[in-house]
C-alpha cells in the first residue's frame, strides 16, 4: 500500500531489510542494466552445469534484494532446489575458512534436500554416518537414544548451521574440524555430489546454492577464500551464487582468479548524473519510481524530491536512509509534506555523519578520485610501503560509500556527493 | 583490514538489565534536563521517530559525552513516552551474541530496547553488531544503541554495513550549564557519612562531574576545585592517601590561579594536612596546617583556629574520625 501520510511514508522507507516477499512485489523498481538479468539465463541455460558465479556491488545497492528477487524467480524455483545460505547466520565472517564454508553447504544442502520430500538411500546415509559420527563426539554433540540414523544426521548438521550452531558460535568446533577435515575436503564433495543427484532423479530439479553475506567478512579473509581456495570453491558439483566484497575486485590479483568462475557481475549504482556532470534522466526516473512506489508524491515537493536524489548518489538504501529521516524531520517540525528545508536537512545530518567518520589520510584520496574519476591505486601492486596506507584508507573509502563506482558502457568513480561538499 | 581473532568476540553471557524505565527520578535524575538547541531537537527527533515504530524493527545510535547525560536523556524518553515500557541492558565484555535473544519471539518483552555500549567493549561490540546485523531486522522493537562519543568514527570504520543500518544518528552534547547547575547541586550536598558502598558512589559521580566539567571547559573553576577536594577527602577515608593528595594539589593549583579564593584555600590546605599527615610527610602537613591556619586569620573564620597544628595528630584522627575532615570547619 502507498503511504498518504508522513507517519505511513516513515515506515515505508526502511534501510534495516532488503525486499522480499510481499514488498518485493510492492515496492521493486526494475533497472538497467542489472546483471542478474544476465546471471538468470546462464542458470537456465544449462541447470545441471556446476556454473560458479561471484555477484558483487557496493553496500546497500541493492544486491540482496536483487538476490531475493532471483531466487523467487518461479522459472529459478522450477528449475533448482535452492538453497539460500546466509553467511552471518551460520559461520563467523570474523573467523573463516574455506572448509566451514564446504561444510556448511553440504549441511544446507541436507536440510534443503529432507525439507523437499527428498529419499535418502541408504548408502548415502550409511557414507555420511561413517564419515560424521566420528567428528561429532570430539565436538560435544548429544547423540540422542533411539532416533533413525537420517534423523540423526538431520540433528548432527542442524547442530552445526542452525539457530545455535557450534560452526558459527564454537570457536573451538572450528578448529577442530579444520584440523580433522582438512585432508578430506574431496569426501565432502562427494557428499554434496551425492546430495545433489537424490535432488537430481527424485524433485527432477538441480542444486543452486545462493551464499548471501560472503561480501561482509574483511578483505584479507575474502582475499584467503577466492584467491588461495578458488579450486575448492569452483570444484563443488552444483551451481553456486558466491556475493563477493567489491573490494576484491580492485586487487591486482582479481583478475586471474576470476577466470576460475563462470562469470562475476557487479550490481552497479544507479546512475543519476553523466561523467561530465550532466543529469542522467533515465536514472532520476528509477530513483523517482522507487520512492512513488512507497509514498504518494504530494508528500514531497518536487524540487526537495530532485535534491534528495541527487544527494544519494543513486545508492538505493541511501536514498532509503534519506527519505526516512527527511519524513521524521517534517513530522517533527509539525509538517505534512517535506519541503527543500527539511530535505537539506537531512542531508547534512548525513553530511555530519561523514564528516565526523574522515580521516586526514581520506581526504588526498578523495580530491583524487573527484578530480580523475578514477581508483588508480589498487588495481597496481602494491610497490612501497607507504602505499599500504593509502590503499587501505582507498579501500575504506569504497566501502563506507564515500568513493561510488557507475557503470554502464564505461565505468568511473566519483566521490559521493555528500562527501563532496566537505572537500 | 586483518583478520580479527576469535579472542575478539568474547564469550557468551547474560545481558545486565539496567533497571526498567521509568524509574522514579530523584537525586540528579530529577533535575530539569537542560540542552542546548540543537541538543533539543535530537531529543524531539529522537521522541518522535520511536513514537512511530512500536511493534517495528529499527536502528538508532546515540553518542553521548557523559553517562550522567545519557542516563538523564533515557530518563527523558521514557517520561516523554508514558506509556511505552523501554528496556535497557547494558553491553559489556560478557555479552556475547545478544541479538538472536533480542529477536527471537518471546524477545525480552517491551516496547524499545535501549543498550548501553560499555566504552571498554565498543570495538568487540562493532565488530559483532557489522557481522550479526541481519538479525537486526528480526527484533520486535525499536532498539537504540547508546555509544560514548568519542567512539563513532571507530564505530563508523569497524561497522561500515551495520551503520548502513541506521535510521538515524542522534549526538547529544554536555550543555555546560545544565552541568554545572547540577556538580553546584552535588558540591552543596553532605557527604554521606555512612558505608563505604555510600562513599565509592560518591566518588564515582564526583569523578564523573569532574570529567564531564573538563569536557565542557569548566574543569578549572572554584566549584571543580571543591569537587576535586571532596574528592581528595573521600580518597582518604578511604585510604588511597596518595590519590587523595593528587586531588587535593589539583584542587589547589585550580585556587592558585583562580586567586582571591582564601577560604577555599583554607580548606584544601587544611585538608591536605591531613592527607600529608596519613603519608608520614610531618614537615609538609605542618606547613600545610600552618597556611590553613593563616588564611582562616586572614578572613576571620575564627573556628579555623582550631586547626593549629599543635596536636594536630589528635585532631587529624578526630577529623577522619567523624568521616569528614572539613565538616570541623
Amino acid at each position: 500500500m502507498i503511504a498518504t501520510n508522513l507517519d505511513d511514508a516513515y515506515l515505508a522507507f526502511d534501510p534495516l531489510k532488503p525486499l522480499s516477499g510481499p514488498q518485493l512485489e510492492l515496492y521493486y523498481v526494475g533497472r538497467e542494466p542489472n546483471p542478474v538479468d544476465r546471471i538468470r539465463p546462464i542458470l537456465l541455460r544449462a541447470p545441471d552445469s556446476p556454473d560458479k558465479i561471484l555477484f558483487t556491488g557496493h553496500r546497500g545497492c541493492g544486491k540482496s534484494t536483487e538476490l531475493n528477487r532471483l531466487l523467487a524467480d518461479p522459472q529459478i524455483q522450477e528449475a533448482f532446489l535452492v538453497v539460500p545460505l546466509s553467511l552471518a547466520d551460520v559461520l563467523d565472517p570474523l573467523d573463516l575458512r574455506y572448509v566451514d564454508l564446504v561444510i556448511a553447504i553440504e549441511a544446507g544442502l541436507y536440510r534443503a534436500a529432507r525439507q523437499a520430500g527428498v529419499q535418502m538411500d541408504e548408502g548415502l546415509i550409511s557414507l555420511l554416518e561413517r564419515f560424521w559420527l566420528p567428528q561429532s563426539e570430539p565436538v560435544g554433540f548429544l547423540r540422542p537414544e533411539k532416533v533413525s540414523p537420517i534423523e540423526l544426521l538431520s540433528l548432527w548438521f542442524e547442530g552445526l548451521i542452525g539457530p545455535q550452531g557450534k560452526l558459527r558460535l564454537e570457536a573451538v568446533t572450528r578448529e577442530y574440524l579444520r584440523q580433522a577435515l582438512a585432508h578430506r575436503v574431496s569426501d565432502l564433495v562427494t557428499h554434496i555430489a551425492w546430495l545433489a543427484s537424490l535432488v537430481r532423479t527424485q524433485l527432477i530439479r538441480s542444486v543452486l546454492v545462493a551464499i548471501d553475506d560472503l561480501d561482509k567478512p574483511d578483505i584479507a579473509t575474502a582475499q584467503e577464500l577466492f584467491y588461495r581456495h578458488a579450486t575448492t570453491l569452483t570444484q563443488l558439483p552444483c551451481k553456486i551464487i558466491y556475493t563477493i566484497p567489491l573490494a576484491l575486485l580492485y586487487t591486482a590479483e582479481f583478475r586471474s582468479v576470476a577466470r576460475s568462475f563462470s562469470g562475476w557481475f557487479v550490481l552497479p549504482n544507479i546512475k543519476i548524473q553523466n561523467r561530465d556532470g550532466t543529469p542522467d534522466e533515465k536514472g532520476r526516473s528509477i530513483m523517482r519510481k522507487m520512492v512513488a512506489r512507497r509514498m504518494e508524491l504530494g508528500l514531497i515537493t518536487p524540487d526537495a524530491l530532485e535534491f534528495l536524489i541527487e544527494m544519494s548518489g543513486g545508492v538505493m538504501r541511501e536514498m532509503t536512509t534519506l527519505m526516512q529521516m527527511a519524513c521524521n524531520e517534517a513530522r517533527v517540525r509539525g509538517k505534512e509534506s517535506i519541503d527543500l528545508l527539511i530535505a537539506q536537512t537531512a542531508v547534512s545530518t548525513i553530511r555530519n555523519e561523514y564528516q565526523r567518520s574522515l580521516r586526514a589520510e581520506h581526504y588526498p584520496q578523495l580530491q583524487m578520485v573527484h578530480r580523475d574519476k578514477r581508483v588508480r591505486e589498487i588495481h597496481r601492486v602494491r610497490q612501497r610501503p607507504e602505499e599500504e596506507e593509502s590503499e587501505l584508507a582507498l579501500l575504506e573509502l569504497l566501502h563506507n560509500l564515500s568513493i561510488l563506482e557507475y557503470s554502464n558502457e564505461d565505468s568511473w568513480w566519483d566521490v559521493h556527493p555528500i562527501v563532496k561538499s566537505l572537500l | 583490514m586483518g583478520r580479527s581473532s576469535d579472542r575478539e568476540i568474547s564469550p557468551v553471557a547474560t545481558l545486565e538489565e539496567v533497571p526498567s524505565w521509568p524509574v522514579p527520578l530523584t537525586g540528579l535524575l530529577a533535575e530539569p534536563l537542560a540542552l542546548d538547541e540543537e541538543g533539543f531537537q535530537e531529543l524531539e527527533r529522537l521522541c518522535v521517530a520511536l513514537g512511530s515504530l512500536r511493534g517495528h524493527p529499527a536502528l538508532f545510535l546515540a553518542f553521548y559525552d557523559s553517562p550522567l547525560l545519557r542516563d538523564r536523556l533515557i530518563a527523558e524518553v521514557a517520561a516523554r513516552l508514558p506509556d511505552w515500557r523501554i528496556r535497557v541492558f547494558k553491553i559489556n565484555q560478557a555479552s556475547q551474541d545478544f541479538l538472536p535473544r533480542l529477536a527471537s519471539e518471546e524477545g525480552v518483552g517491551g516496547d524499545a530496547v535501549f543498550l548501553i555500549i560499555d566504552p571498554e567493549t565498543v570495538d568487540t561490540v562493532a565488530r559483532y553488531l557489522n557481522y550479526r546485523r541481519e538479525v537486526l531486522g528480526r527484533l520486535p522493537y525499536p532498539m537504540v544503541l547508546w555509544f560514548p562519543y568519542d567512539t563513532e568514527r571507530r564505530v563508523h570504520q569497524l561497522a561500515p554495513d551495520f551503520w548502513a543500518f541506521r535510521r538515524q544518528v542522534f549526538v547529544f552534547r554536555l550543555f555546560a550549564p545544565w552541568l554545572l547547575k547540577v556538580s553546584q547541586k552535588v558540591a552543596e550536598t553532605s557527604i554521606p557519612a555512612g558505608t563505604p558502598e555510600d562513599r565509592q558512589a560518591r566518588m564515582g559521580l564526583l569523578r564523573q562531574l569532574l570529567g564531564d566539567m573538563a569536557r565542557v571547559g569548566a574543569g578549572h573553576t572554584i566549584l571543580a576545585a571543591r569537587l576535586h577536594r571532596e574528592l581528595g577527602d573521600l580518597l582518604r577515608q578511604e585510604n588511597l592517601w596518595q590519590e587523595s593528595r593528587r586531588e587535593l594539589e589539583q584542587a589547589l593549583a585550580i585556587v592558585e590561579t583562580e586567586g582571591r579564593q582564601e577560604t577555599e584555600r583554607a580548606h584544601i590546605f587544611h585538608s591536605l594536612g591531613l592527607t600529608l599527615y596519613y603519608l608520614d610527610e610531618y614537615d609538609a602537613a605542618l606547613a600545610s596546617y600552618e597556611a590553613a591556619l593563616g588564611l582562616y586569620r586572614a578572613v576571620g573564620d575564627r573556628l579555623g583556629r582550631g586547626q593549629h597544628p599543635e596536636g594536630h595528630r589528635g585532631r587529624a584522627e578526630f577529623s577522619e574520625g567523624n568521616g569528614c575532615g572539613a565538616g570541623l570547619l
